[in-house]
Protein backbone atom coordinates (compact mmCIF):
# COMPACT_ATOMS: atom_id res chain seq x y z
CA UNK A 1 0.00 0.00 0.00
CA UNK A 2 2.70 2.50 1.01
CA UNK A 3 4.72 1.56 -2.05
CA UNK A 4 1.67 2.12 -4.22
CA UNK A 5 1.04 5.57 -2.76
CA UNK A 6 4.67 6.64 -3.14
CA UNK A 7 4.68 5.47 -6.75
CA UNK A 8 1.50 7.39 -7.49
CA UNK A 9 2.78 10.55 -5.81
CA UNK A 10 6.11 10.43 -7.62
CA UNK A 11 4.46 10.04 -11.02
CA UNK A 12 2.69 13.37 -10.52
CA UNK A 13 5.97 15.30 -11.01
CA UNK A 14 6.76 14.13 -14.57
CA UNK A 15 3.10 14.60 -15.46
CA UNK A 16 3.13 18.19 -14.29
CA UNK A 17 6.38 18.65 -16.18
CA UNK A 18 4.75 17.54 -19.44
CA UNK A 19 1.62 19.58 -18.80
CA UNK A 20 3.39 22.81 -17.94
CA UNK A 21 5.87 22.36 -20.78
CA UNK A 22 3.05 22.07 -23.28
CA UNK A 23 1.18 25.03 -21.77
CA UNK A 24 4.34 27.13 -21.69
CA UNK A 25 5.07 26.15 -25.28
CA UNK A 26 1.55 27.09 -26.36
CA UNK A 27 1.97 30.50 -24.78
CA UNK A 28 5.22 30.89 -26.64
CA UNK A 29 3.61 30.22 -30.03
CA UNK A 30 0.46 32.17 -29.24
CA UNK A 31 0.38 35.52 -31.03
CA UNK A 32 1.41 38.62 -29.11
CA UNK A 33 4.39 39.92 -27.20
CA UNK A 34 4.25 39.07 -23.46
CA UNK A 35 6.01 42.31 -22.54
CA UNK A 36 3.38 44.30 -24.40
CA UNK A 37 0.62 42.28 -22.75
CA UNK A 38 2.12 42.86 -19.35
CA UNK A 39 2.21 46.60 -19.88
CA UNK A 40 -1.28 46.65 -21.33
CA UNK A 41 -2.61 44.57 -18.45
CA UNK A 42 -1.22 47.18 -16.07
CA UNK A 43 -2.87 49.95 -18.04
CA UNK A 44 0.38 51.43 -19.38
CA UNK A 45 0.58 52.50 -23.01
CA UNK A 46 3.54 50.48 -24.30
CA UNK A 47 6.26 52.78 -25.60
CA UNK A 48 9.32 51.31 -27.31
CA UNK A 49 11.48 52.23 -24.32
CA UNK A 50 9.18 50.68 -21.74
CA UNK A 51 8.87 47.56 -23.88
CA UNK A 52 12.66 47.12 -24.01
CA UNK A 53 12.89 47.50 -20.27
CA UNK A 54 10.07 45.05 -19.56
CA UNK A 55 11.47 42.52 -22.01
CA UNK A 56 14.78 42.60 -20.17
CA UNK A 57 13.02 42.33 -16.81
CA UNK A 58 11.07 39.30 -18.00
CA UNK A 59 14.22 37.66 -19.46
CA UNK A 60 12.47 37.42 -22.81
CA UNK A 61 15.84 37.57 -24.58
CA UNK A 62 16.82 34.22 -23.09
CA UNK A 63 16.02 31.03 -25.02
CA UNK A 64 12.68 29.34 -24.43
CA UNK A 65 14.02 26.22 -22.75
CA UNK A 66 16.06 28.22 -20.28
CA UNK A 67 13.12 30.38 -19.29
CA UNK A 68 10.89 27.35 -18.93
CA UNK A 69 13.51 25.56 -16.84
CA UNK A 70 13.87 28.54 -14.52
CA UNK A 71 10.11 28.82 -14.22
CA UNK A 72 9.71 25.11 -13.41
CA UNK A 73 12.47 25.08 -10.80
CA UNK A 74 10.98 28.06 -9.01
CA UNK A 75 7.51 26.49 -9.37
CA UNK A 76 8.82 23.40 -7.58
CA UNK A 77 9.92 25.74 -4.82
CA UNK A 78 6.38 27.08 -4.63
CA UNK A 79 7.01 30.32 -6.50
CA UNK A 80 4.74 30.69 -9.50
CA UNK A 81 5.79 34.21 -10.41
CA UNK A 82 3.70 37.35 -10.28
CA UNK A 83 0.57 38.38 -12.14
CA UNK A 84 1.02 40.68 -15.14
CA UNK A 85 -1.97 42.63 -14.04
CA UNK A 86 -1.26 43.72 -10.48
CA UNK A 87 2.17 42.20 -9.75
CA UNK A 88 0.77 40.17 -6.88
CA UNK A 89 2.14 36.67 -6.35
CA UNK A 90 0.24 34.05 -8.34
CA UNK A 91 0.28 31.67 -5.38
CA UNK A 92 -1.45 34.28 -3.25
CA UNK A 93 -4.17 34.84 -5.85
CA UNK A 94 -4.64 31.10 -6.28
CA UNK A 95 -4.81 30.62 -2.53
CA UNK A 96 -7.62 33.12 -2.08
CA UNK A 97 -9.58 31.80 -5.07
CA UNK A 98 -9.16 28.17 -4.00
CA UNK A 99 -11.07 28.86 -0.81
CA UNK A 100 -14.05 30.15 -2.76
CA UNK A 101 -14.01 27.29 -5.25
CA UNK A 102 -13.68 24.76 -2.44
CA UNK A 103 -16.74 26.18 -0.69
CA UNK A 104 -18.67 26.07 -3.97
CA UNK A 105 -17.56 22.55 -4.91
CA UNK A 106 -18.16 21.08 -1.47
CA UNK A 107 -21.63 22.59 -1.23
CA UNK A 108 -22.41 21.29 -4.71
CA UNK A 109 -21.33 17.78 -3.76
CA UNK A 110 -23.20 17.89 -0.45
CA UNK A 111 -26.33 19.21 -2.15
CA UNK A 112 -26.05 16.46 -4.77
CA UNK A 113 -25.68 13.77 -2.11
CA UNK A 114 -28.57 15.05 -0.01
CA UNK A 115 -30.88 15.13 -3.03
CA UNK A 116 -29.75 12.12 -5.02
CA UNK A 117 -29.59 9.58 -2.18
CA UNK A 118 -33.31 9.49 -1.38
CA UNK A 119 -34.24 9.88 -5.07
CA UNK A 120 -32.02 7.02 -6.19
CA UNK A 121 -33.19 4.68 -3.45
CA UNK A 122 -36.84 5.48 -4.03
CA UNK A 123 -36.47 4.99 -7.76
CA UNK A 124 -34.82 1.61 -7.20
CA UNK A 125 -37.40 0.42 -4.68
CA UNK A 126 -40.29 1.38 -6.95
CA UNK A 127 -38.68 0.03 -10.04
CA UNK A 128 -40.64 0.70 -13.26
CA UNK A 129 -43.24 2.58 -11.27
CA UNK A 130 -44.38 6.11 -12.02
CA UNK A 131 -41.84 7.65 -9.67
CA UNK A 132 -39.01 5.68 -11.25
CA UNK A 133 -39.94 6.88 -14.72
CA UNK A 134 -40.28 10.43 -13.51
CA UNK A 135 -36.82 10.40 -11.97
CA UNK A 136 -35.28 8.77 -15.03
CA UNK A 137 -36.93 11.39 -17.19
CA UNK A 138 -35.63 14.21 -15.00
CA UNK A 139 -32.09 12.85 -14.92
CA UNK A 140 -32.20 12.56 -18.68
CA UNK A 141 -33.19 16.19 -19.05
CA UNK A 142 -30.53 17.21 -16.60
CA UNK A 143 -27.91 15.51 -18.76
CA UNK A 144 -29.00 17.33 -21.91
CA UNK A 145 -29.01 20.79 -20.34
CA UNK A 146 -25.67 22.54 -20.46
CA UNK A 147 -24.64 24.18 -17.20
CA UNK A 148 -24.40 27.66 -18.64
CA UNK A 149 -27.93 27.39 -19.94
CA UNK A 150 -29.21 26.17 -16.62
CA UNK A 151 -27.47 29.06 -14.90
CA UNK A 152 -29.01 31.60 -17.27
CA UNK A 153 -32.46 30.05 -16.86
CA UNK A 154 -32.17 29.93 -13.06
CA UNK A 155 -31.09 33.56 -12.99
CA UNK A 156 -34.01 34.44 -15.22
CA UNK A 157 -36.62 32.71 -13.10
CA UNK A 158 -35.31 33.06 -9.57
CA UNK A 159 -33.51 36.40 -9.73
CA UNK A 160 -35.40 38.38 -12.33
CA UNK A 161 -38.92 36.97 -12.28
CA UNK A 162 -39.30 35.99 -8.63
CA UNK A 163 -36.51 38.13 -7.19
CA UNK A 164 -35.61 35.55 -4.54
CA UNK A 165 -31.87 35.48 -5.09
CA UNK A 166 -29.29 38.11 -6.03
CA UNK A 167 -28.04 37.99 -9.64
CA UNK A 168 -24.42 38.37 -8.68
CA UNK A 169 -23.50 35.83 -6.04
CA UNK A 170 -22.49 37.76 -2.96
CA UNK A 171 -20.37 35.80 -0.56
CA UNK A 172 -23.32 34.71 1.55
CA UNK A 173 -25.26 31.50 1.91
CA UNK A 174 -28.04 32.98 -0.18
CA UNK A 175 -25.60 34.01 -2.87
CA UNK A 176 -23.96 30.59 -2.80
CA UNK A 177 -27.18 28.68 -3.32
CA UNK A 178 -27.79 29.23 -7.03
CA UNK A 179 -24.21 28.61 -8.23
CA UNK A 180 -24.01 25.51 -6.05
CA UNK A 181 -27.34 24.29 -7.40
CA UNK A 182 -26.22 24.83 -11.01
CA UNK A 183 -23.01 23.00 -10.39
CA UNK A 184 -24.77 20.14 -8.63
CA UNK A 185 -27.52 19.42 -11.16
CA UNK A 186 -25.19 17.35 -13.32
CA UNK A 187 -23.97 15.53 -10.24
CA UNK A 188 -27.51 14.93 -8.99
CA UNK A 189 -28.45 13.25 -12.28
CA UNK A 190 -25.33 11.15 -12.34
CA UNK A 191 -25.50 10.14 -8.66
CA UNK A 192 -29.22 9.35 -8.77
CA UNK A 193 -28.77 7.07 -11.74
CA UNK A 194 -25.80 5.33 -10.19
CA UNK A 195 -27.40 4.91 -6.78
CA UNK A 196 -30.50 3.50 -8.43
CA UNK A 197 -28.43 1.04 -10.47
CA UNK A 198 -26.30 0.09 -7.48
CA UNK A 199 -29.25 -0.51 -5.15
CA UNK A 200 -30.99 -2.56 -7.86
CA UNK A 201 -27.89 -4.65 -8.35
CA UNK A 202 -27.44 -5.23 -4.62
CA UNK A 203 -31.11 -6.12 -4.11
CA UNK A 204 -30.76 -8.96 -6.59
CA UNK A 205 -27.82 -10.51 -4.76
CA UNK A 206 -28.17 -13.73 -2.77
CA UNK A 207 -27.18 -12.14 0.55
CA UNK A 208 -30.30 -10.01 0.45
CA UNK A 209 -32.47 -13.05 -0.15
CA UNK A 210 -30.61 -14.80 2.66
CA UNK A 211 -31.15 -11.92 5.06
CA UNK A 212 -34.81 -11.72 4.10
CA UNK A 213 -35.21 -15.46 4.66
CA UNK A 214 -33.76 -15.06 8.14
CA UNK A 215 -36.43 -12.47 8.84
CA UNK A 216 -34.26 -9.33 8.82
CA UNK A 217 -36.41 -6.27 8.25
CA UNK A 218 -36.21 -4.69 4.79
CA UNK A 219 -35.25 -1.29 6.23
CA UNK A 220 -32.41 -2.85 8.17
CA UNK A 221 -31.05 -4.63 5.08
CA UNK A 222 -31.25 -1.41 3.13
CA UNK A 223 -29.52 0.68 5.76
CA UNK A 224 -26.78 -1.62 6.88
CA UNK A 225 -26.07 -3.92 3.96
CA UNK A 226 -27.15 -2.41 0.67
CA UNK A 227 -26.14 1.16 1.38
CA UNK A 228 -22.88 0.06 2.94
CA UNK A 229 -21.98 -1.74 -0.26
CA UNK A 230 -23.21 1.14 -2.38
CA UNK A 231 -20.88 3.52 -0.55
CA UNK A 232 -17.86 2.25 -2.47
CA UNK A 233 -19.42 3.08 -5.80
CA UNK A 234 -20.43 6.45 -4.50
CA UNK A 235 -16.93 7.30 -3.32
CA UNK A 236 -15.56 6.54 -6.76
CA UNK A 237 -18.32 8.62 -8.27
CA UNK A 238 -17.49 11.65 -6.15
CA UNK A 239 -13.88 11.31 -7.21
CA UNK A 240 -14.74 10.90 -10.86
CA UNK A 241 -17.19 13.78 -10.85
CA UNK A 242 -14.41 16.11 -9.79
CA UNK A 243 -13.18 16.70 -13.33
CA UNK A 244 -16.59 17.84 -14.46
CA UNK A 245 -16.93 19.93 -11.32
CA UNK A 246 -13.68 21.78 -12.01
CA UNK A 247 -14.66 22.39 -15.64
CA UNK A 248 -18.16 23.41 -14.67
CA UNK A 249 -16.91 25.80 -12.03
CA UNK A 250 -15.18 27.89 -14.71
CA UNK A 251 -18.52 28.47 -16.42
CA UNK A 252 -20.61 28.88 -13.30
CA UNK A 253 -18.17 31.19 -11.52
CA UNK A 254 -17.93 33.38 -14.60
CA UNK A 255 -21.70 33.72 -14.83
CA UNK A 256 -22.33 34.33 -11.14
CA UNK A 257 -19.15 36.38 -10.64
CA UNK A 258 -18.05 34.04 -7.86
CA UNK A 259 -14.41 34.94 -7.13
CA UNK A 260 -13.08 31.37 -7.34
CA UNK A 261 -10.45 29.63 -9.44
CA UNK A 262 -12.64 29.42 -12.52
CA UNK A 263 -13.26 33.14 -12.65
CA UNK A 264 -9.59 33.81 -11.95
CA UNK A 265 -8.72 31.60 -14.91
CA UNK A 266 -11.20 33.25 -17.27
CA UNK A 267 -10.07 36.73 -16.23
CA UNK A 268 -6.46 35.71 -16.73
CA UNK A 269 -7.25 34.27 -20.17
CA UNK A 270 -9.07 37.43 -21.23
CA UNK A 271 -6.20 39.61 -20.00
CA UNK A 272 -3.60 37.19 -21.37
CA UNK A 273 -2.16 37.10 -17.85
CA UNK A 274 0.05 34.10 -18.58
CA UNK A 275 1.66 33.51 -15.17
CA UNK A 276 -1.80 33.22 -13.63
CA UNK A 277 -3.01 30.86 -16.39
CA UNK A 278 0.05 28.67 -15.89
CA UNK A 279 -0.41 28.73 -12.15
CA UNK A 280 -4.06 27.81 -12.58
CA UNK A 281 -3.23 24.86 -14.83
CA UNK A 282 -0.59 23.45 -12.53
CA UNK A 283 -2.73 23.96 -9.43
CA UNK A 284 -5.99 22.58 -10.82
CA UNK A 285 -4.29 19.51 -12.27
CA UNK A 286 -2.49 18.93 -8.99
CA UNK A 287 -5.81 19.09 -7.14
CA UNK A 288 -7.38 16.76 -9.67
CA UNK A 289 -4.58 14.21 -9.44
CA UNK A 290 -4.56 14.28 -5.64
CA UNK A 291 -8.33 13.77 -5.56
CA UNK A 292 -7.97 10.85 -7.96
CA UNK A 293 -5.25 9.38 -5.81
CA UNK A 294 -7.35 9.72 -2.66
CA UNK A 295 -10.28 8.09 -4.46
CA UNK A 296 -8.14 5.16 -5.53
CA UNK A 297 -6.70 4.76 -2.06
CA UNK A 298 -10.09 4.90 -0.36
CA UNK A 299 -11.36 2.41 -2.92
CA UNK A 300 -8.62 0.01 -1.89
CA UNK A 301 -9.31 0.74 1.74
CA UNK A 302 -13.03 0.03 1.56
CA UNK A 303 -12.89 -2.92 -0.81
CA UNK A 304 -10.24 -5.43 0.26
CA UNK A 305 -10.66 -7.33 -3.02
CA UNK A 306 -8.98 -4.51 -4.96
CA UNK A 307 -5.98 -4.61 -2.62
CA UNK A 308 -5.18 -8.17 -3.65
CA UNK A 309 -4.55 -7.30 -7.29
CA UNK B 1 -44.71 -16.18 -24.37
CA UNK B 2 -41.22 -15.27 -23.31
CA UNK B 3 -40.06 -15.58 -26.90
CA UNK B 4 -42.85 -13.32 -28.04
CA UNK B 5 -42.07 -10.73 -25.37
CA UNK B 6 -38.42 -10.69 -26.31
CA UNK B 7 -39.29 -10.25 -29.95
CA UNK B 8 -41.60 -7.41 -29.18
CA UNK B 9 -39.00 -5.73 -26.98
CA UNK B 10 -36.43 -6.01 -29.68
CA UNK B 11 -38.82 -4.39 -32.07
CA UNK B 12 -39.45 -1.44 -29.80
CA UNK B 13 -35.71 -0.91 -29.35
CA UNK B 14 -35.25 -1.13 -33.08
CA UNK B 15 -38.14 1.29 -33.56
CA UNK B 16 -36.57 3.71 -31.10
CA UNK B 17 -33.26 3.48 -32.90
CA UNK B 18 -34.87 4.12 -36.30
CA UNK B 19 -36.91 7.01 -34.96
CA UNK B 20 -33.93 8.77 -33.44
CA UNK B 21 -31.63 8.12 -36.35
CA UNK B 22 -34.28 9.71 -38.59
CA UNK B 23 -34.50 12.70 -36.26
CA UNK B 24 -30.73 12.98 -36.11
CA UNK B 25 -30.45 12.83 -39.89
CA UNK B 26 -33.16 15.47 -40.08
CA UNK B 27 -31.17 17.74 -37.76
CA UNK B 28 -27.97 17.23 -39.72
CA UNK B 29 -29.92 17.91 -42.92
CA UNK B 30 -31.27 21.13 -41.44
CA UNK B 31 -27.78 22.18 -40.46
CA UNK B 32 -26.47 21.53 -43.97
CA UNK B 33 -29.46 23.05 -45.76
CA UNK B 34 -29.79 25.96 -43.31
CA UNK B 35 -28.88 28.68 -45.86
CA UNK B 36 -31.99 27.75 -47.84
CA UNK B 37 -34.31 27.64 -44.84
CA UNK B 38 -33.52 31.02 -43.32
CA UNK B 39 -36.29 33.60 -43.66
CA UNK B 40 -33.81 36.51 -43.32
CA UNK B 41 -30.10 37.15 -43.53
CA UNK B 42 -28.75 36.14 -40.08
CA UNK B 43 -26.10 38.88 -40.15
CA UNK B 44 -28.23 41.73 -41.43
CA UNK B 45 -28.92 44.24 -38.68
CA UNK B 46 -32.06 46.32 -38.50
CA UNK B 47 -31.87 48.74 -35.60
CA UNK B 48 -35.41 49.96 -36.12
CA UNK B 49 -36.70 46.46 -35.48
CA UNK B 50 -34.41 45.60 -32.55
CA UNK B 51 -35.69 43.38 -29.74
CA UNK B 52 -39.16 42.90 -31.22
CA UNK B 53 -41.19 39.81 -30.40
CA UNK B 54 -42.31 37.20 -32.92
CA UNK B 55 -43.98 38.74 -35.97
CA UNK B 56 -44.60 37.89 -39.63
CA UNK B 57 -41.23 39.07 -40.86
CA UNK B 58 -39.26 37.67 -37.92
CA UNK B 59 -40.93 34.40 -36.81
CA UNK B 60 -38.93 34.28 -33.55
CA UNK B 61 -38.34 37.99 -33.08
CA UNK B 62 -35.05 39.86 -33.26
CA UNK B 63 -32.03 40.42 -31.03
CA UNK B 64 -30.42 43.63 -29.74
CA UNK B 65 -29.10 44.54 -33.18
CA UNK B 66 -32.31 43.64 -34.96
CA UNK B 67 -31.03 40.40 -36.43
CA UNK B 68 -33.56 37.63 -37.08
CA UNK B 69 -33.33 35.11 -34.23
CA UNK B 70 -34.75 32.19 -36.24
CA UNK B 71 -32.24 32.76 -39.03
CA UNK B 72 -29.42 32.96 -36.51
CA UNK B 73 -30.52 29.75 -34.81
CA UNK B 74 -30.58 28.04 -38.22
CA UNK B 75 -27.20 29.51 -39.14
CA UNK B 76 -25.90 28.38 -35.76
CA UNK B 77 -27.05 24.83 -36.43
CA UNK B 78 -24.34 24.55 -39.03
CA UNK B 79 -21.66 25.46 -36.50
CA UNK B 80 -23.15 23.55 -33.60
CA UNK B 81 -24.38 20.32 -35.17
CA UNK B 82 -22.08 19.96 -38.13
CA UNK B 83 -18.90 20.88 -36.23
CA UNK B 84 -19.75 18.58 -33.31
CA UNK B 85 -20.40 15.62 -35.58
CA UNK B 86 -17.24 16.38 -37.53
CA UNK B 87 -15.21 16.70 -34.35
CA UNK B 88 -16.52 13.39 -33.01
CA UNK B 89 -15.69 11.77 -36.35
CA UNK B 90 -12.11 13.07 -36.20
CA UNK B 91 -11.64 11.97 -32.59
CA UNK B 92 -13.17 8.61 -33.47
CA UNK B 93 -10.77 8.00 -36.37
CA UNK B 94 -7.71 9.21 -34.50
CA UNK B 95 -8.49 7.45 -31.22
CA UNK B 96 -9.38 4.21 -32.98
CA UNK B 97 -6.18 4.32 -35.02
CA UNK B 98 -4.12 4.76 -31.86
CA UNK B 99 -5.99 2.03 -30.03
CA UNK B 100 -5.80 -0.42 -32.94
CA UNK B 101 -2.08 0.12 -33.39
CA UNK B 102 -1.38 -0.19 -29.69
CA UNK B 103 -3.48 -3.29 -29.20
CA UNK B 104 -2.38 -5.02 -32.40
CA UNK B 105 1.34 -4.27 -32.25
CA UNK B 106 1.72 -4.73 -28.50
CA UNK B 107 5.14 -4.44 -26.90
CA UNK B 108 6.93 -1.13 -26.81
CA UNK B 109 4.51 0.60 -29.21
CA UNK B 110 1.63 -0.36 -26.96
CA UNK B 111 3.42 0.88 -23.86
CA UNK B 112 4.32 4.26 -25.37
CA UNK B 113 0.88 4.91 -26.90
CA UNK B 114 -0.99 3.86 -23.79
CA UNK B 115 1.27 5.90 -21.50
CA UNK B 116 0.43 8.96 -23.58
CA UNK B 117 -3.27 8.07 -23.45
CA UNK B 118 -3.19 7.62 -19.68
CA UNK B 119 -1.27 10.86 -19.31
CA UNK B 120 -3.93 12.73 -21.26
CA UNK B 121 -6.67 11.04 -19.26
CA UNK B 122 -5.23 12.17 -15.97
CA UNK B 123 -5.95 15.84 -16.69
CA UNK B 124 -9.43 17.29 -16.27
CA UNK B 125 -10.65 17.52 -19.87
CA UNK B 126 -12.82 20.61 -19.88
CA UNK B 127 -10.36 22.69 -17.84
CA UNK B 128 -7.48 21.84 -20.16
CA UNK B 129 -9.69 22.53 -23.18
CA UNK B 130 -10.63 25.94 -21.76
CA UNK B 131 -7.00 26.83 -21.14
CA UNK B 132 -5.78 25.56 -24.53
CA UNK B 133 -8.57 27.37 -26.39
CA UNK B 134 -7.94 30.45 -24.28
CA UNK B 135 -4.22 30.57 -25.01
CA UNK B 136 -4.64 29.82 -28.72
CA UNK B 137 -7.21 32.59 -28.87
CA UNK B 138 -10.94 32.29 -29.41
CA UNK B 139 -11.95 30.82 -32.73
CA UNK B 140 -14.08 27.88 -33.78
CA UNK B 141 -11.08 25.97 -35.11
CA UNK B 142 -9.09 26.51 -31.89
CA UNK B 143 -12.04 25.40 -29.76
CA UNK B 144 -12.33 22.24 -31.86
CA UNK B 145 -8.59 21.61 -31.57
CA UNK B 146 -8.77 22.07 -27.80
CA UNK B 147 -11.69 19.65 -27.44
CA UNK B 148 -10.22 17.18 -29.93
CA UNK B 149 -6.83 17.02 -28.26
CA UNK B 150 -8.45 16.34 -24.89
CA UNK B 151 -11.17 13.96 -26.09
CA UNK B 152 -9.78 11.11 -28.20
CA UNK B 153 -8.54 8.88 -25.38
CA UNK B 154 -11.78 7.01 -24.76
CA UNK B 155 -11.77 5.63 -28.30
CA UNK B 156 -8.15 4.54 -28.00
CA UNK B 157 -8.74 2.67 -24.73
CA UNK B 158 -11.88 1.00 -26.02
CA UNK B 159 -10.35 -0.02 -29.36
CA UNK B 160 -7.23 -1.37 -27.67
CA UNK B 161 -9.14 -3.51 -25.18
CA UNK B 162 -11.29 -4.94 -27.97
CA UNK B 163 -8.29 -5.73 -30.17
CA UNK B 164 -6.44 -7.44 -27.35
CA UNK B 165 -9.50 -9.54 -26.56
CA UNK B 166 -9.92 -10.73 -30.16
CA UNK B 167 -6.26 -11.06 -31.12
CA UNK B 168 -6.20 -14.60 -29.76
CA UNK B 169 -9.14 -15.73 -31.91
CA UNK B 170 -8.43 -18.48 -34.41
CA UNK B 171 -9.57 -16.58 -37.46
CA UNK B 172 -6.96 -13.92 -36.86
CA UNK B 173 -4.24 -16.54 -36.77
CA UNK B 174 -5.74 -18.13 -39.88
CA UNK B 175 -5.77 -14.78 -41.68
CA UNK B 176 -2.17 -14.18 -40.71
CA UNK B 177 -1.06 -17.63 -41.89
CA UNK B 178 -2.77 -16.92 -45.21
CA UNK B 179 -0.12 -14.25 -45.75
CA UNK B 180 -2.07 -11.01 -45.32
CA UNK B 181 -0.04 -7.86 -44.84
CA UNK B 182 -0.22 -6.03 -41.53
CA UNK B 183 -2.26 -3.13 -42.89
CA UNK B 184 -4.63 -5.51 -44.67
CA UNK B 185 -5.02 -7.55 -41.51
CA UNK B 186 -5.89 -4.45 -39.51
CA UNK B 187 -8.39 -3.08 -41.99
CA UNK B 188 -10.03 -6.28 -43.22
CA UNK B 189 -10.06 -8.51 -40.17
CA UNK B 190 -9.46 -6.54 -37.00
CA UNK B 191 -11.32 -3.28 -37.63
CA UNK B 192 -14.73 -4.74 -38.63
CA UNK B 193 -14.77 -6.75 -35.42
CA UNK B 194 -13.93 -3.93 -33.05
CA UNK B 195 -15.84 -1.07 -34.64
CA UNK B 196 -19.32 -1.81 -33.22
CA UNK B 197 -18.84 -0.62 -29.62
CA UNK B 198 -16.72 2.27 -30.89
CA UNK B 199 -19.54 3.57 -33.06
CA UNK B 200 -21.90 3.36 -30.10
CA UNK B 201 -19.42 5.21 -27.91
CA UNK B 202 -19.10 7.87 -30.60
CA UNK B 203 -22.88 8.21 -30.84
CA UNK B 204 -23.08 8.74 -27.09
CA UNK B 205 -20.26 11.29 -27.24
CA UNK B 206 -21.93 13.54 -29.84
CA UNK B 207 -24.25 15.11 -27.27
CA UNK B 208 -21.43 15.73 -24.79
CA UNK B 209 -19.23 17.21 -27.50
CA UNK B 210 -22.01 19.58 -28.49
CA UNK B 211 -22.41 20.71 -24.90
CA UNK B 212 -18.67 21.27 -24.53
CA UNK B 213 -18.40 23.19 -27.79
CA UNK B 214 -21.37 25.34 -26.85
CA UNK B 215 -19.81 25.87 -23.42
CA UNK B 216 -16.55 27.10 -24.93
CA UNK B 217 -18.46 29.43 -27.25
CA UNK B 218 -20.48 30.68 -24.32
CA UNK B 219 -17.24 31.60 -22.54
CA UNK B 220 -16.15 33.46 -25.66
CA UNK B 221 -13.50 30.88 -26.52
CA UNK B 222 -15.33 29.38 -29.47
CA UNK B 223 -16.80 31.23 -32.42
CA UNK B 224 -16.29 34.96 -32.57
CA UNK B 225 -18.98 37.58 -33.05
CA UNK B 226 -20.89 38.04 -35.26
CA UNK B 227 -20.77 34.38 -36.34
CA UNK B 228 -23.87 32.57 -35.15
CA UNK B 229 -23.47 29.72 -32.67
CA UNK B 230 -25.96 28.62 -30.05
CA UNK B 231 -23.66 28.89 -27.04
CA UNK B 232 -22.47 32.36 -27.95
CA UNK B 233 -26.02 33.42 -28.79
CA UNK B 234 -27.11 32.54 -25.26
CA UNK B 235 -24.19 34.56 -23.95
CA UNK B 236 -25.00 37.56 -26.13
CA UNK B 237 -28.66 37.39 -25.21
CA UNK B 238 -28.40 36.92 -21.47
CA UNK B 239 -27.73 40.60 -20.76
CA UNK B 240 -31.15 41.53 -22.10
CA UNK B 241 -33.07 38.42 -21.16
CA UNK B 242 -35.81 40.57 -19.61
CA UNK B 243 -36.36 42.73 -22.69
CA UNK B 244 -36.03 40.04 -25.32
CA UNK B 245 -36.23 36.55 -23.79
CA UNK B 246 -36.48 34.95 -27.25
CA UNK B 247 -32.83 35.77 -27.91
CA UNK B 248 -31.85 33.35 -25.14
CA UNK B 249 -34.70 30.88 -25.29
CA UNK B 250 -34.55 30.10 -29.02
CA UNK B 251 -30.90 28.93 -29.08
CA UNK B 252 -31.43 27.33 -25.65
CA UNK B 253 -34.28 25.23 -26.99
CA UNK B 254 -32.20 24.37 -30.05
CA UNK B 255 -29.30 23.13 -27.90
CA UNK B 256 -31.62 21.18 -25.66
CA UNK B 257 -33.55 19.48 -28.45
CA UNK B 258 -30.45 18.61 -30.44
CA UNK B 259 -28.52 17.22 -27.50
CA UNK B 260 -31.57 15.25 -26.37
CA UNK B 261 -32.03 13.68 -29.81
CA UNK B 262 -28.37 12.70 -30.06
CA UNK B 263 -28.30 11.38 -26.48
CA UNK B 264 -31.40 9.28 -27.12
CA UNK B 265 -29.86 8.04 -30.36
CA UNK B 266 -26.75 6.97 -28.46
CA UNK B 267 -28.85 5.19 -25.83
CA UNK B 268 -30.95 3.46 -28.48
CA UNK B 269 -27.83 2.33 -30.36
CA UNK B 270 -26.40 0.91 -27.15
CA UNK B 271 -29.63 -0.87 -26.26
CA UNK B 272 -29.91 -2.29 -29.75
CA UNK B 273 -26.38 -3.65 -29.56
CA UNK B 274 -27.02 -5.09 -26.08
CA UNK B 275 -30.14 -6.82 -27.33
CA UNK B 276 -28.17 -8.22 -30.23
CA UNK B 277 -25.51 -9.66 -27.98
CA UNK B 278 -28.13 -11.09 -25.63
CA UNK B 279 -29.76 -12.87 -28.55
CA UNK B 280 -26.47 -14.12 -29.85
CA UNK B 281 -25.55 -15.44 -26.44
CA UNK B 282 -28.96 -17.10 -26.12
CA UNK B 283 -28.64 -19.03 -29.33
Amino acid sequence: MAKYIIKRVLIIIPMLLVLTFVTYGLMEIAPGDPAEMKLKAQGVIPSEEALEKTRAQMHLDEPFIQRYGEWFVSALHGDLGTSYKDNRAVTEKLGIATGYTAVLAVSAILLALVISFPLGIMAALRRNGFFDYLIRFMTFIGNALPRFLLAVLLIYFFCLQMKIFPVIAKETVKGLFLPALCLSVGLICEFTRQIRAEVLEQIGKPYVTGAKARGVKAGHILRYDILHNAMITLLTLIGLSFAGLLGGSVVIETIFQWPGLGKLCMDAITNRDYPVVLGFVIWICLIYMVVNLITDISYRYFDPRVREE
Amino acid sequence: MKQKFRKKWKNTVRFRFRLFICLAILLVAISILSPFLMPNDPYETNVLMAKVGPCAQYPLGTDALGRCVLSRVLAGSRTSIFCSVLLVAIMFVFGTAVGLTAGYKGGIVDTILMRITDLMLSFPQMVVAIVVAGILGGSLLNAMIALGVTGWMGYARLARSRVIAMKKEDYITAARISGNSEIRMLIHYVLPNVIGPLIIYAAIQIGTTMLNLAGLSFLGLGVQVPQAEWGSMVNEGRAMIQLAPQVVFAPAAAIFITVTVFNLLGDAARDLADRGSVQEAGR
